[in-house]
């Protein structure tokens, strides 16, 4: 029900048992070993290559589990994120374990043929771009090679642009004017080219070629001594040897597909030993022994130190950690409180002086988010699915994600709760189906108590009760907190001051939003109970309020400013405490506005999609279009809201109500454990 | 006539007691948001607690909502026959709206300034979280202090012209 008891552990065991005694610890997973203060006399030992090693071969799974997911995809269903991971017990651990070189050298192999493959691919890019090259030649029926005789020189190209013989000559004749021995044949021309042949003199192939080039002339490509289509036939074989080389590698690590769940189980054996290489380095030692420090809640100690002791060779010692020890801090609560651990752990883990504000939250944790989603057919839907995955999953459902279910599940109920106490299911579905589907002008499920978007008034009046009431019970959580920490007197001085104050100054708060008199006709039963009670309180209080207001005003004056030391000091501290009190507790309970805010943003948008549906007077369709404009906005509508709920609730608990008592800055305890991805080893706490 | 311009001065006053603080929280959480996005981007586990200071400045805009609605329903334009009002009338209650339409804006940003800033106290000390709240949630002080004194001139005007 709050902050497990931490005990230390400090242990020293002989250097030869250093490994088993850590597999043993990391496999309980309820120790958090720290660096010792003292560490004379003792050395850290390091294992850099170990380290290396064991990181270089989970690379390398990791990588071979990609390439198998590029090569050979599994298709998970969408449920497979609730689906727990195996747990293995320690003998078939040991069994797979004997194959981890074994796997490691075959994600090696898979490797090698992954990289083969994309050399092939990068082979077959390079084989098509020569082709391509070539394929303007492919007429020609000489080897596609400039050259010369002993006083003739042929040069072979191509330009980019479509060119006519004439065209050719003409620019030459422009350029060389003084040479009229050129011959050119053109091999073939259209609008993306033009390849062609060129001769000229032996002694003038230079000059020839440089006026070509001002002309946009570029050599053929060379193929040796093959004719073009030779060249051709060769690239295409040479592609379809590459590609037929990919299909093979491809069926092979197919094949080896079926070893995933080998190089899964080595991925987290290999990410196992990196942990335990790491933290043994922490871990310090001498010749002859090693010495651990750590923490480990009070209710495993005992079994962790009889085994240790007995089985493992240790001298083991469990001890009350010292007030001003930095002890990690780890939470365990009740059925319906657990769930909201993860809240508690967003804001920040109890410091040492704290109390746990995961149970004194819960109540208005639930009621709150039901407020704020209010809505019966939401909260159902809510409801139904987390229960169905809790019903159907409670064995298997790993610890975080049953807490998540759990939280919506209760939070589902609560909106269930406040949507029929504001009679809104689906928005005003239940009215709307029976004026226009059934005609009947009646609402077959009417507020328990009254309509939040019309009456306004009367629940934002609830929200600020609900809200003052969440406040005292977060200054009590002060004195509580003072009493855990042995300051009595505080305890006192913390929270009746405050409640005299705020309970005198609250009628004329209330009244700026209070229109008295008698309830409207019409309203639900349980409204005009409501309505008459605090109408009582109101008038009751009305006579000696400003007596209560008085004496707290004067009890904060006296007491808030005692922890100075000077009389002035103190007169200022409690003056200074009656600003802060009022301007406080005013700004904290205008703040539960957002209960009524978000649960009438709720109710109007989903009036709207039900006012949208049947806006058709066609009767054949009216239900046709309600029925889909009832799911899409519906669902939109529970989708937004649900995340306003759920970060609206927060913010009341973390705002208002963990500022009257609550300081966190705890730290987490982080226990030496496995942390894997695919298996499960640990046993639970 | 005057009475629709009386009916109009009332709408406008709820439309800007609604509007101008929703925008200021929408570029409130905006620019927080962006702020928490990077600090994310470095470590996920964050998410939460950043969230909560992204969802500081959007409180002006609940509080728009709410003197809007307060409005509407003093005035009975909401759920009843609104009586006769005086365009003089009308004007006084969109005076009345002024004051969380215009701080409801500003402080909304101005929050936002601060809530950025504490992201940074998150993404170095997420032990400290508490305080980068404290911080940002002191801004809202003045936005409270301009939703009493609109519900205070809106019920006073309620009382004042008599609408029961």
């Amino acid at each position: 029900m709050a902050k497990l008891k931490m005990m230390t552990l400090e242990l020293v065991a002989p250097r030869s048992n250093k490994s088993a005694i850590l597999d043993y610890l990391q496999q309980k997973g309820v120790v958090e070993p720290e660096i010792p203060a003292d560490t004379d006399g003792l050395t850290f030992v390091q294992f850099a290559e170990e380290q290396n090693e064991t990181r270089e071969e989970l690379a390398a799974v990791k990588k071979a589990l990609e390439t198998l997911d590029r090569f050979a995809p599994v298709k998970k269903p969408l449920t497979a994120m609730l689906e727990p991971r195996v747990t293995l017990t320690a003998e078939s651990y040991a069994e797979k374990a004997a194959k981890l070189p074994d796997t490691v050298s075959l994600s090696r192999r898979l490797a090698d043929m992954e990289k083969e493959a994309e050399d092939c691919k990068a082979e077959i890019v390079r084989q098509t771009t020569l082709r391509a090259r070539m394929l303007p030649w492919q007429k020609a029926d000489i080897p596609v090679l400039s050259g010369h005789t002993a006083g003739t020189a042929y040069l072979l190209g191509d330009f980019r642009l479509q060119r006519t013989r004439e065209e050719l000559l003409t620019a030459l004749a422009e350029a060389l004017p003084d040479n009229n021995r050129i011959e050119i044949e053109i091999v073939s021309s259209d609008e993306d080219g033009a390849c062609v042949v060129v001769f000229c003199m032996r002694d003038e192939a230079d000059r020839v070629e440089d006026a070509l080039r001002a002309l946009g002339f570029s050599r053929a490509p060379e193929c040796a001594a093959q004719t073009p289509a030779e060249y051709i036939a060769d690239r295409d074989s040479e592609i379809r040897t590459n590609e037929k080389r990919i299909e093979e590698i491809s069926a092979e690590i197919l094949s080896l597909a079926e070893r995933r769940q080998e190089l899964e189980f080595a991925a987290d054996a290999l990410a196992i030993r990196s942990d335990k290489l790491a933290a043994s380095e922490k871990i310090p030692e001498t010749q002859r022994i090693f010495y651990l420090k750590g923490y480990l809640p009070a209710r495993a100690a005992k079994r962790v130190q009889t085994h240790l002791e007995e089985a493992c060779g240790a001298a083991a010692i469990i001890a009350e950690p010292s007030p001003d020890e930095d002890v990690p801090v780890l939470l365990s609560n009740g059925f319906f409180s657990a769930p909201l651990q993860n809240i508690t752990g967003m804001y920040s883990l109890p410091g040492n002086a704290d109390i746990d504000p995961t149970g004194p939250m819960t109540f208005f944790y639930y009621l709150f988010f039901g407020m704020m989603l209010s809505d019966a057919g939401y909260g159902l839907i809510i409801a139904l699915a987390t229960g169905l995955v809790w019903l159907l999953k409670r064995d298997t459902l790993e610890t975080k994600m049953k807490n998540n279910v759990k939280m919506y599940f209760f939070c589902g109920l609560s909106t269930v709760f406040w949507g029929a106490m504001y009679g809104s299911w689906f928005g005003d579905a239940p009215a709307v189906i029976a004026r226009e589907f059934l005609h009947k002008d009646i609402n077959p499920l009417p507020p328990v108590w009254t309509d939040a978007v019309t009456d306004t008034m009367n629940v934002l009046i609830m929200c600020f009760i609900l809200g003052l009431a969440h406040l005292f019970w977060g200054v009590l959580m002060k004195g509580w907190t003072d009493i855990k920490n042995g300051h009595k007197l505080d305890a006192v001085f913390d929270t009746i001051p405050t409640f005299l104050t705020v309970v005198g100054i609250a009628p004329v708060f209330f009244g700026l939003f209070w229109q008295g008199g008698e309830p409207p006709a019409g309203y639900s039963k349980l409204g005009t109970v409501l309505f008459r009670i605090f109408g009582a309180v109101h008038t009751a209080l009305d006579g000696v309020y400003v007596y209560i207001l008085i004496a707290g005003v004067a009890l904060v004056i006296l007491t808030a400013g005692r922890g100075s030391k000077s009389i002035a000091g103190k007169l200022g501290g409690g003056l200074y405490g009656v600003y802060n009190l009022f301007s406080g507790y005013l700004g904290d309970v205008l703040s539960y506005a957002r209960l009524l805010a978000l649960g009438m943003a709720t109710g109007v948008i989903g009036q709207v999609m039900n006012m949208l549906g049947t806006l058709p007077k066609n009767p054949v369709i009216k239900p046709v279009s309600f029925l889909l404009v009832f799911v899409a906005g519906h669902a939109a509508n529970l989708a937004i809201n649900i995340i306003g709920a759920y970060v609206h609730t927060n913010r009341l608990q973390y705002v208002e109500f963990f500022s009257k008592f609550y300081e966190g800055g705890g730290r987490a305890f982080v226990p030496f454990e496995t942390n894997t991805k695919y298996y499960r080893f640990k046993e639970e706490l | 006539m005057e009475h629709t311009l009386a009916i109009f001065f009332i709408i406008l006053g709820a439309v800007l007691a609604a509007g101008l603080p929703g925008m200021g929280s929408a570029r409130g959480t905006s620019l927080v948001g962006q702020a928490a996005a990077g600090v994310v981007s470095e470590d996920p586990s964050k998410f939460g607690k950043v969230l909560i200071l992204q969802v500081l400045p959007a409180t002006q805009g609940l509080y728009g909502l709410l003197i809007a609605i307060l409005t509407l329903s003093f005035t009975q334009i909401m759920g009843g026959q609104p009586p006769l009002y005086t365009w003089q009338q009308g004007l006084a209650f969109l005076a009345a709206d002024l004051p969380m339409a215009v701080v409801g804006y500003f402080s909304a940003i101005h929050q936002a300034k601060a809530a950025a800033a504490g992201v940074g106290i998150v993404a170095k000390k997420p032990n400290e979280s508490g305080k980068a709240i404290t911080f940002a949630a002191l801004v809202e002080t003045y936005a409270i202090l301009a939703l009493l004194i609109s519900v205070l001139a809106l019920s006073g005007l309620q009382n004042a012209y008599g609408i029961k």
